[in-house]
């Protein structure tokens, strides 16, 4: 498993890379002080895991994770922070307090192995880090890739197959997913951009929902479309839309 | 013989001794007349004492004036009544003619009504007043206790925050360098003993608080490599300096967390102490500068500078300040003026020893 350390400490990482020695399943491709550089190290080396500590200089590993638009495993780190350590309780996140308890460790660890099979990594050709490239040259977004969103105290990594719909709030895009809502700081056009458009269709100016969430479709007043979403909410797809919609499925 | 009783006795044997008066003044002395007023008094002291308990029982003291002022006339009505009634026969022979009328008897007891108003009016006036002094002392009494607990709870433990870091990064020299580890061992441990012991005295030599200083940013600087570096700069002349234990450490955890551990390139903390020559002779400036900028929320400062702040104004009221300022295009500093004051040391060759020093925890401010 490809893994990348992240710790502004030079020390913190010279000691888990020792602690990580035992668990051969581990292969460390990189080490990151800061979210900058773990930035670029995500891009390049592609890691399946990351361990990362939460407070660094600059971005903190939370800011780092948002900016990501496709995310790895991830056990978090930290020394003592009661923000974060609430957060990872109350998101039942994996994390790790230093100094790291090699016990700990390997729970963690023999975890994430244990998980990772349910998430297969892509074909290398197509990108390990299952992101593709389209014709344009831009990445997309599965439905399978996992991102990371936050809201308060809570966190989730979330694949973006579980979202029902994005739906635009100010600067903000409100993400549905099964019974919880978040808030992320991204317009809806950056994500139109990067989503699989086969997967996430504009219904209009304020809302993208996930086809595969939809319930049902019913004409609506002036030639639109209705989609009724899973979880019952309900979409009005726009005059142009709506066309669009019609030749999509008729294909 | 009880505040109650001295007031009781002095009280009514006065108002005989004031009516022996006002009836030589009339010109009327006589022994009856003695003896009325005795009777009166005596009778009032009864009544009233035994009244007392009523008073008591049915926990008047309590009472709202408001709610208070009905039950007094009543009770002045009653007892009236019966003084009243069983002295106006003592009256009879004293009058000099015609027979007794109800006007007399209504007048009798009317008069004695009032004795007993104005005896209650002094009851409760005295119970208030003193209910009043009592919740005061209270009231004094718990702010010497917040303030003391203030003080010992605002002397900063380590923050768990750079401990654990500490630690981590101990863990990771262990097999890098065992000789930089084993020093950082003893360091930590002296910086550890410096807090503990301190957490006993109101005041701390700023020799041992720089010396814990020391300990404090040699292991920070194993934690941030070269991102971090520092200088002394303190005037021999001052070791003896009285300061709130862990005040330094306050304002160096804050210069570390604003200044090197949010920046990526770090940068170097400055720490002074001198004679401030600003003012006039026998204050100290203590002067930490770390690279950065005042964060523009004035409103809310950090904890850490929160706490120091308080410790000073706790220890010097009015005497003390704590600045923070930017004093460069990127830098900060932390400026703490304080008056002089040594510490007590038992021995020359026991620094271990602090004693409270001469400042003591000061008046209520």
């Amino acid at each position: 498993m490809k893994t990348l350390l992240v710790d502004d400490e030079r020390l913190a990482r010279r000691e888990l890379r020792r602690l990580l020695e035992v668990h051969p399943a581990i292969q460390i491709v990189g080490e990151a002080k800061d979210a900058p550089s773990a930035r670029e190290a995500i891009a390049e080396l592609r890691p399946n895991l990351l361990f990362l500590d939460v407070q660094m200089p600059g971005e903190t590993g939370f800011d780092l994770l948002e900016t990501l638009d496709w995310v790895p495993r991830v056990i978090f780190t930290t020394a003592y922070d009661e923000y974060a350590l609430r957060a990872f309780e109350v998101s039942a996140l994996d994390y790790l307090v230093k100094p790291i308890d090699p016990k700990r460790l390997a729970r963690s660890v023999e975890r994430t192995l244990r998980e990772a099979p349910r998430h297969p990594p892509r074909p290398q050709g197509a990108g390990a880090s299952g992101q593709e490239e389209d014709g344009a040259g831009r990445r997309v977004l599965r439905e399978s890739d996992r991102v990371f969103l936050r809201d308060g105290d809570r966190c989730w990594f979330v694949e973006l197959g579980r979202v029902r719909l994005f739906e635009s709030m100010d600067n903000y895009a409100q993400v549905h997913l099964d019974g919880e809502s978040p808030l992320i700081l991204r317009s809806l056009n950056e994500l139109e951009e990067k989503l699989d458009p086969l997967v996430f269709f504009r219904a209009n100016r304020s809302q993208i929902i996930n086809l595969k969430a939809v319930d049902s479709i019913h004409p609506w007043f002036g030639g639109r479309l209705m989609a009724r979403m899973d979880g019952g909410m309900e979409v009005v797809l726009s005059r142009r839309k709506s066309k669009e919609f019609r030749e999509l499925m008729s294909v | 013989m009880s505040l109650y009783w001295k007031c009781q006795l002095g009280g009514w044997s006065g108002m005989v001794v004031w009516s022996m008066i006002v009836s030589s003044l009339l010109g009327q002395v006589s022994w009856r007349g003695l003896f009325l007023s005795v009777v009166v008094s005596g009778l009032a002291l009864l009544l009233t004492h035994f009244f007392r308990r009523v008073i008591h029982r049915g926990g008047w003291k309590e009472l709202p004036p408001a709610r208070l002022a009905p039950r007094v006339f009543g009770a002045s009505a009653s007892l009236g009544l019966i003084t009243g009634l069983v002295t106006f026969p003592l009256l009879l022979p004293m009058l000099r003619e015609g027979a007794p009328t109800w006007e007399m008897l209504l007048s009798n007891v009317v008069s004695s009504g009032f004795l007993f108003v104005g005896w209650f009016l002094l009851y409760f006036a005295y119970h208030y007043f003193q209910r009043g002094r009592e919740a005061q002392e209270a009231e004094l009494r718990l702010r010497v206790a917040m303030r003391e607990n203030e003080l010992r709870t605002l002397r900063a433990q380590l923050n768990p925050h750079f401990l654990f870091n500490s630690l981590n990064s101990l863990r990771g020299l262990i097999s890098e360098s065992p000789e930089r580890a084993q020093e950082a061992v003893t360091s930590l441990a002296s910086l550890l003993r410096h807090t503990l012991r301190l957490s006993s005295a109101p005041t701390a030599s700023l020799e041992l608080e720089l010396e814990a200083a020391r300990h404090y940013l040699e292991l920070e600087h194993i934690r941030f490599d070269d991102r971090l570096g520092y200088r002394f700069d303190v005037d021999p002349a001052l070791q003896d300096q009285a300061v709130p234990p862990m005040l330094l450490q306050n304002l160096l955890e804050n210069a570390i967390k604003h200044g090197i551990s949010k920046r990526r390139e770090g940068g170097r903390i400055l720490v002074e102490v001198q004679e401030d020559q600003e003012e006039a002779q026998g204050r100290v400036l203590i002067r930490v500068t770390n690279p950065g900028r005042v964060e523009p929320s004035p409103a809310e400062p950090g904890l850490g500078l929160a706490n120091a702040r308080d410790q000073l104004r706790l220890l010097f009221p009015g005497e003390s300040e704590l600045h923070l300022r930017s004093s460069g295009p990127d830098q900060v500093e932390c400026v703490v003026r304080l008056p002089r004051h040594r510490v007590a040391t038992r021995s020359r060759g026991d620094r271990g020893q602090i004693q409270p020093a001469a400042v003591g925890t000061g008046g209520t401010p």
